[in-house]
């Protein structure tokens, strides 16, 4: 009788006590947790004719180019960009601070010019590059066709910030005589 | 006899017990503030798993919301981060097959906010960095211009 009431206490214990609790010391349960933020980006314009703010939109071989509104061959200010000199407007809609990152794949159709990779043009490859107002020269990111390093980091939520891009064609003449394109990909994360 | 009964009451409760799968992941979702609204926006920022191991599965859905006044069709596609968090290592090649994407092409109505669920599966006798990272990248296809905007969902993935 004694030995009966034992295993009836037992069996009560285990059914307080619940199972998956006390067994997941040793079973292997994977931890998911994540963190409860919206993230959110505008830009605009969504528009950059390479050469086509003041010039007449046809790119020439070895020869860079910004998105600069005060002109094509202007380049930023080394000592940090302006916001005059950018193009671009990103807004941080998201509820937390984020990193922008930008992409410049390569070129398809006509040339298909590739990107380096290194910010700087060769044959039959051009360079890339992204500033951010207020950044010097130094620090303008290379816009690769896949790691680029993160542009801006930290990003305030609701903060705005303007940016442009620097595109140096690629060093040989082009042979095809036919349009290529590429789109642009400017990518937020939560830092 | 009785003693017979109470071990396999006792049998049968440790049997139910073992039986009990892991619990599912806690999925706070708390609401989006209302100047989103009209914002497309994705959820959450990050995903972090801990004690992963090969042969494990982790998953947790990522929330779109569409802020056009028009349907739009989103990707929804994995990513091999350009940059990682201090300490973590890019995501091995072989990961993109073991993240599965319920809804690659989600078409999103107006306003609609949507889950897709994601899931990462790392096969038995696979390898991965002792901290690694992947993104889930979602983008509006019916972008135009020349510059495009994406939002992604970093995974951080701890293994055990």
């Amino acid at each position: 009788m004694r030995k009966t009431l034992l295993a009836i206490l037992l069996a009560l214990a285990l059914v307080v006590i619940p199972a998956g609790n006390a067994l997941a010391l040793t079973s292997q349960n994977v931890d998911v947790t994540a963190t409860p933020a919206f993230i959110s980006i505008s830009n605009a314009p969504s528009t950059w004719t390479i050469n086509g703010i003041t010039g007449s939109g046809v790119i020439a071989p070895n020869t860079t180019y910004y998105s600069n509104p005060g002109g094509d061959t202007v380049s930023p200010t080394v000592g940090g960009a302006t916001d005059g000199e950018c193009r671009f407007t990103i807004t941080n809609t998201s509820t937390v601070a984020i990193n922008l990152t930008v992409l410049f794949p390569h070129h398809t159709g006509g040339d298909a010019s590739t990107n380096s990779d290194a910010g700087t043009n060769g044959a039959t490859s051009f360079g890339a590059k992204t500033y951010f107002t207020g950044q010097a020269s130094a620090a303008w990111v290379v816009a690769k066709n896949t790691g680029s390093a993160v542009g801006k980091s930290a990003l305030g939520a609701g903060v705005g910030i303007k940016w442009g891009l620097i595109y140096i064609s690629q060093s040989n003449a082009w042979g095809s005589g036919t349009n290529m394109t590429s789109t642009v990909n400017i990518t937020a994360t939560a830092s | 006899m009785k003693k017979l009964i109470g071990l396999i009451v006792v049998a049968g409760l440790l049997l139910v017990g073992c039986a009990q799968p892991s619990p599912p992941p806690v999925v706070q979702t708390p609401e989006p503030p209302p100047e989103l609204y009209d914002k497309t926006w994705i959820s959450p920022g990050k995903v972090e798993v801990g004690n992963f191991y090969p042969g494990a599965r982790a998953e947790y859905p990522l929330t779109i919301h569409n802020g056009k006044d028009e349907p739009a069709e989103f990707s929804v596609t994995y990513r091999q981060p350009d940059n990682v968090g201090e300490g973590y290592a890019i995501a091995p090649s072989a990961a993109q097959s073991w993240v599965i994407i319920a809804d690659p092409a989600p078409v999103v109505a107006a306003k609609e906010t949507r889950d897709v669920l994601i899931a990462v599966v790392m096969p038995k006798g696979t390898k991965a960095p002792p901290k690694w990272e992947f993104w889930i990248a979602v983008k509006d296809v019916t972008q135009t211009g020349m510059v495009q905007t994406e939002l992604a969902c970093r995974w951080l993935v701890e293994m055990k």
